[in-house]
């Protein structure tokens, strides 16, 4: 499978965890509340799809789209071709659309695919920066942005990353001592929970299925669970929702780390016009109130961190790439608006609450 | 346990791919921004001493450090923990006084002394990289951008108008106007992502 070959990704485990930073709007937003949320975010559409990676022929995959409604903008309406990055919340694939609608790329255009994981060991639902980040997408556009063409789903489980199937291969050890047979484990994304989370003996209950999406119940409460029968509704609609969320963005072919770690020397007048370019998305977003908050050039690895992260109630935000990106053509694209907020809210009548 | 060691000693090995995590925030104060955010070796001093009431000036810092990495190809201020960061901050631009930065004694880290200012450091870039760091407006654009007092740092307007924007070579309206970045290769782009994935196999 093709993640395995990018060991580069065992941290994105710890991504999950968490307090997120939550925006003003998306203040009322709690994890119990997700499954609300869905309905509030602007043009999101969830539909059918068979979830494929580019291992399908675009002309089946094409028949599939039109099982379904035409209104539905799913996954199945673009080819992933590599994966190009690793968001906080998942992959970042270069990806193809394959099935354009006027509001869509063309047909064709490359574009690049942000995967957000709904169905986490961490968190459950869309998480609060990506609200954040969708809404200030929709909220500002400048040249020196990346542009968000729209937002799709995937309805099933993708599949799962290398360091999912590891944890995952560990609970079946696990659900063997207790003697009990898993047969939707692989499928429930939920492989990182051990790292982040106490109860990592989930597997107990014979409802795995259910009882795998909640993620913070404790073994009592799992014990209460064990029949189907008695799932809330809130339970179910949970567990209707296994699939992920994805940000259809404009494609960039560098970033400013990739160019410099390729060694490669700018010009006087390229650094110039990168900085420049730099200042002038700052100074519309600023002009705006909105402060970026995690401009970078590269990322390194705390190690310390790392460990410290093991315990669940610290907080980690960031997108885990270089978010300056340059196109061919030396534009800078300011991207990674997790992070972003407006400072609106906290002058104005806010000033004691916030975050 | 065992898992988690593994896990640990795991991450050590693909320590060069150095996967970046924001430090933990143990913030619960609310009413205010955490300041845990900005990666690390980006991150203004305001931030790095507790401050959390920030505005748009911590984006200013991180540009400034953008700017001197492209300039330098590598990037200026690479601590390993919070502390190591200041203490290289303060190394090159000078450590801050009530002159040059008003109130700073109030941060939060100074207040409860988890932060101490030592012995009175003068700025040392000029000495340190002015050879390197060509044309001089550009280092002069750079002191502004890496002001300590994030009152006194530069904003974005006002840095687009700094000195080192009207002096030759001007910088094109339209970038394209500079060419286009050919590195061969396969045309699918240079991402960091991708360049260490490349370096991994080339390695092997």
């Amino acid at each position: 499978m093709r993640e395995k070959t990018t060991k580069a990704h065992s941290t994105s485990f710890i991504s999950g965890i968490k307090k997120m930073d939550i925006d003003d709007d998306a203040a009322t937003l709690s994890a119990s509340e997700y499954p609300i949320s869905l309905d509030s975010l602007p043009a999101i559409y969830f539909g059918n799809d068979s979830d494929g990676f580019d291992s399908q022929a675009p002309s089946t995959r094409y028949n599939s789209i039109h099982r379904h409604s035409l209104s539905t903008r799913t996954i199945a309406h673009y080819c992933r071709l590599e994966q190009i990055g690793e968001g906080t919340y998942g992959q970042v694939y270069r990806s193809k659309c394959l099935n354009p609608t006027l509001s869509s790329p063309k047909g064709g255009e490359i574009v690049a695919l942000k995967k957000i994981r709904l169905h986490h060991p961490g968190y459950w639902g869309i998480p609060p920066t990506v609200i954040r980040e969708i809404k200030i997408l929709k909220k500002l556009q400048h040249k020196n942005m990346v542009k968000m063409y729209e937002v799709i789903s995937s309805k099933g489980v993708e599949d799962l990353d290398w360091e999912d199937e590891r944890d995952d291969e560990k609970r079946k050890r696990e659900a063997k001592n207790t003697s009990t047979t898993l047969p939707h484990i692989r499928h429930e994304g939920m492989g990182r929970s051990s790292l982040i989370s106490s109860h990592t003996d989930v597997a107990q209950s014979d409802d795995v299925n259910a009882v795998s999406s909640l993620q913070m119940l404790s073994r009592t409460d799992i014990a209460k669970k064990k029949k189907k029968d008695s799932m809330s509704d809130l339970e179910k609609l949970r567990e209707s929702y296994k699939g992920n969320l994805f940000l259809v963005l404009e494609y960039i072919s560098h970033d400013l780390t990739g160019l410099l770690d390729m060694a490669h020397k700018f010009t006087e007048i390229q650094i110039k016009s990168i900085t420049k370019q730099l200042l002038e998305v700052l100074e519309f977003m600023h002009l705006r109130n909105y402060v970026h908050r995690d401009l970078k050039v590269r990322f390194f690895f705390e190690r310390i961190v790392f460990i410290l992260s093991l315990h669940k109630s610290l907080n980690f935000d960031a997108s885990k790439t270089s978010n300056v990106l340059i196109t061919d053509t030396y534009e800078v694209k300011l991207a990674d608006f997790g992070l972003a907020r407006s400072l609106e809210s906290s002058f104005i009548g806010r000033m004691n609450h916030d975050e | 346990m065992t898992s988690k060691l593994a896990i640990f000693i795991f991450c050590t090995l693909i320590d060069n791919l150095k996967l970046h995590l924001i430090s933990g925030s143990i913030n619960s104060n609310e009413g205010e921004y955490t300041n845990k955010v900005i990666t690390l070796w980006y991150r203004p001093p305001e931030l790095l001493l507790g401050e959390t009431k920030y505005g748009t000036a911590v984006d200013i810092w991180s540009a400034g450090c953008i700017l001197a990495e492209i300039i330098l190809g590598r990037p200026i201020f690479t601590g390993k923990t919070e502390m190591d960061q200041l203490k290289l901050i303060f190394d090159l631009m000078g450590t801050p006084n009530e002159r040059s930065w008003e109130g700073f004694a109030e941060l939060k880290l100074i207040r409860t002394g988890d932060v101490t200012i030592g012995k009175e450091k003068r700025p040392k870039l000029r000495d340190k990289y002015g050879a390197r760091i060509q044309p001089a407006t550009a280092l002069s654009l750079l002191e502004k951008l890496l002001e300590l007092d994030p009152r006194k740092r530069f904003t974005a307007s006002r840095a687009l108008h700094h000195r080192y924007f009207q002096l030759e070579p001007i910088a094109p309206d339209d970038p394209k106007d500079l060419g286009i970045i050919d590195l061969g290769g396969d045309g699918t782009g240079y991402h960091e992502f991708q360049t260490k994935k490349r370096r991994v196999y080339a390695e092997r």
